[in-house]
């Protein structure tokens, strides 16, 4: 059993604050991705979870006990950093075994355990190998294994894939998964990769600036991004952020593009998120996969543009539209052609369209 | 701008192969590619064309003539690095006209051409902030428009975009496809990252070990990998490869994996790897299609797409499904594999024996 709840946390180094005033509960079993840009506050949020770091203020709690005073090496948390700390004069057995050997556990456990997380990390034909031979990727499977073989209630990761090729990222991430299911530990994962915390984690804390921009499941925060700064961060291509105008009212609402003509709204979910609005100035917002170009003839709501780029990325096509200033993306599926500079209305798609106040940034009308 | 073109060029650092038998040809106004993976030899012909190393064997022609034991100033070639050595000390509009007054060219004429590139970047509004004082992306453009000003016969771009982070990534790499279309530039692009590869570049070349395996549009590679190798390396997520054997007849069997499937047009008998990208798997719910039994082992919700890891036998394959589809963890579904959208490698060799259709 290890929950660990964060309250008030804050962090300051002289001037600068790192982590203002953070409330996180992360449950017993539960994955946790801390997930924001550089600067966001989710190492130093992460460190201090491990006693790395002492909170200016605040309090950490594990299982609703205060650690204040639980020395680093007393707090049972593994640790796996992007840079993997083994022993390099050990072979990859000996590395494996450390942690156990230290807790002088008998012999036949320590082999029959360091068989096992061998097994599980595939590196059984690399036990007898000195670390020196081992590829970058093999090195963090032998960081992992080794602080995971100690089986402790809390794991802490730090970025741990972000050295890794990326064909290999991907098979280690479905394998760390599986790991945190078959071990049931309670995970806490920093990353600045927004897919690698929407793979792994059952929640995802967006951090920016030191603040907690929004907490929830990977799909909670990609369907319903409480802010600007989540829409834009989650998901790749980005969400499309559309500055537009507020006309209207009494429920017969347009949004006016500028360039990109005004479209009547006329579907209930977004006359629901206009009716929030304090302001005229928007942002609207769509994911790239969710827009699509209106077949000819078609005489419903739009933004009038311009195909100004044509990007194949393997099983998608990016289509890039510009009405004036204003810039969209449209993902589409393999092969899809279309010319530059041909003439198309990006459709408002019913029931995925996001509206955000342009001075503050906040999402308007979410359920 | 120039047509770029090397003739069975290598390099030899000491016993060492840097680059072999090299033979590419960068069209006038193509935006080309080289792709591989880290000490592959990808810099190296950079270097080559610049004129920083001599090759050992081979002929490099630059617009037709051969460049020979000409200096890199001869060639006139720009180059962009991923580190952007920009004068800390300059301005972003003194950096922008550094080469220029370095070949002491009249002031108006520099000023005239500053304005000129500044315009076409979209960076008129930062020439006179210092490079301390602009985001990462923004002394990127000033990096670019250092070696633009100078209008040169092509640009040799080294991973110019790898040290930024995602989205301006993301935003750079339209930019610099932009540019290219409106100036007509030859660019020789290097990079490590495949998507990079995909979305920028006219032809792509994928380099192995200082060979070139493969050259062509992004769609072929994508489609059409010669090679195991170079179906491994694009594509994300990858490409699941499943080892098996290949009998007469075009059937294969999956080794640790009860897999078979008759591929038209596969020859021969032997040891083969079955080949095909996550998002030409289909998933039907179990009891339903005539596809092969598998369990769901995990799943990656991400966003626009699912990647749901199946357990099949002894292995586990990536699908990628559209959308946000719901599973249960041990879950049986059945995967259904249309022949067509598989490959087939030599299980030993990794040449390949059977493209998709």
């Amino acid at each position: 059993m290890a929950s660990i709840s964060l309250t008030g946390l804050t962090k300051r180094f002289g001037d600068l604050t790192a982590v203002a005033s953070l409330d996180l509960e992360i449950g017993d079993k539960e994955f946790v991705a801390l997930l924001g840009p550089s600067g966001c506050g989710k190492t130093t949020t992460m460190n201090m979870i491990a006693g790395i770091e002492t909170p200016s203020e605040g309090q950490i709690l594990f299982d609703g006990r205060d650690v204040r005073l639980v020395p680093p090496n007393r707090r049972k948390v593994g640790f796996v950093f992007q840079n993997y700390a083994i022993f390099t004069h050990l072979s990859v057995r000996e590395n494996l075994a450390f942690g156990l050997k230290v807790r002088n556990l008998p012999r036949a456990e320590v082999e029959q355990r360091v068989g096992a997380m061998a097994a599980l990390m595939r590196l059984e034909d690399r036990l007898d190998w000195p670390t020196a031979k081992l590829s970058v990727n093999e090195l963090q499977k032998v960081a992992i294994g080794r602080s995971a073989i100690t089986e402790p209630e809390i794991f802490l990761l730090d970025e741990p894939l972000s050295n890794l090729d990326a064909a290999f990222r991907a098979f280690m991430r479905t394998e760390l998964k599986h790991l945190q299911h078959q071990f049931q530990q309670t995970m806490v994962y920093v990353t600045h990769d927004q897919i690698e915390a929407m793979s792994l984690a059952d929640r995802i804390a967006v951090m920016d600036l030191g603040v907690l921009q929004q907490y929830g499941s990977p799909i909670e925060v990609y369907n319903e991004p409480r802010n600007v700064f989540v829409a834009n961060f989650m998901g790749s291509p980005s969400m499309n952020l559309v500055p537009c105008a507020l006309t209207g009212g009494d429920g017969a609402y347009a949004l006016d593009f500028g360039e990109g003509g005004s479209a009547p709204v006329d579907h209930d979910d977004l006359k629901r998120r206009c009716r929030a609005a304090r302001e005229p100035a928007l942002i609207f917002g769509a994911r790239p996969e969710d827009l699509d170009l209106a077949p000819s003839g078609y005489t419903g709501p739009g933004i009038e543009a311009t195909v100004t780029f044509v990007e194949p990325i393997g099983p998608r096509t990016i289509v890039h539209l510009a009405a004036g200033e204003r810039r969209m993306k449209i993902a589409k599926g393999k092969h899809y052609g279309i010319e530059l500079g041909a003439q198309v209305k990006a459709v408002l798609p019913p029931g995925k369209c996001h509206l955000f106040d342009a001075g503050t940034g906040e999402a308007l009308g979410h359920a | 701008m120039a047509r770029l073109e090397l003739r069975n060029a290598s390099k030899y650092y000491g016993k060492t192969v840097a680059v072999k038998d090299i033979d590419l040809v960068v069209e006038d106004n193509e935006f080309f590619c080289i792709f591989g993976p880290p000490s592959s030899g990808k810099t190296t012909i950079l270097r080559l064309l610049l004129g920083l190393v001599a090759p050992d064997e081979g002929e490099i022609t630059i617009g037709g003539a051969a460049v020979g034991e000409q200096g890199p100033k001869e060639r006139n070639l720009a180059m962009v690095f991923q580190n952007l050595a920009l004068f800390p000390h300059m301005t972003a509009g003194q950096n922008l006209a550094f080469p220029l007054v370095e070949r002491k060219l009249e002031k108006a004429a520099i000023t005239a051409r500053v304005a000129e590139v500044a315009e076409t970047l979209h960076i008129t509004p930062l020439l006179d902030k210092l490079p301390a004082h602009l985001s990462g992306g923004e002394r990127q453009r000033v990096a670019i428009g250092r070696a633009l000003v100078r209008d040169p016969a092509a640009f040799l771009m080294d991973e110019p975009i790898a040290a930024l982070d995602a989205r301006l990534r993301e935003e750079m790499r339209v930019e610099l496809k932009r540019l290219q279309r409106e100036l007509h530039h030859t660019i020789v692009y290097v990079t490590h990252d495949q998507e990079e590869a995909m979305s920028i570049a006219d032809r792509i070349a994928v380099m192995e070990a200082g060979e070139i395996r493969q050259v062509g549009t992004p769609a072929e590679i994508y489609n059409l990998p010669n090679s195991r190798y170079v179906a491994e390396l694009i594509g994300a997520p990858p490409m699941n490869f499943v080892d098996g054997t290949l009998a007469e007849g075009g059937r294969f069997e999956g080794g640790e994996v009860p897999l078979s499937i008759v591929l038209d047009g596969a020859e021969g008998a032997g040891p083969a790897a079955l080949a095909v990208r996550p998002e030409d798997i289909g998933i039907d719910a179990a009891g339903t299609g005539n596809g092969v039994e598998a369990a769901i082992y995990e799943v990656e919700p991400l966003g626009a797409f699912t990647i749901v890891d199946v357990s099949l036998g002894e292995q586990v394959l990536k699908v990628q499904a559209p959308g946000q589809p719901q599973f249960t963890l041990g879950e049986g579904v059945r995967l259904a594999l249309d022949p067509d959208r598989c490959h087939l490698f030599h299980g030993e060799t990794g040449d390949l024996i059977r493209s998709a259709r």
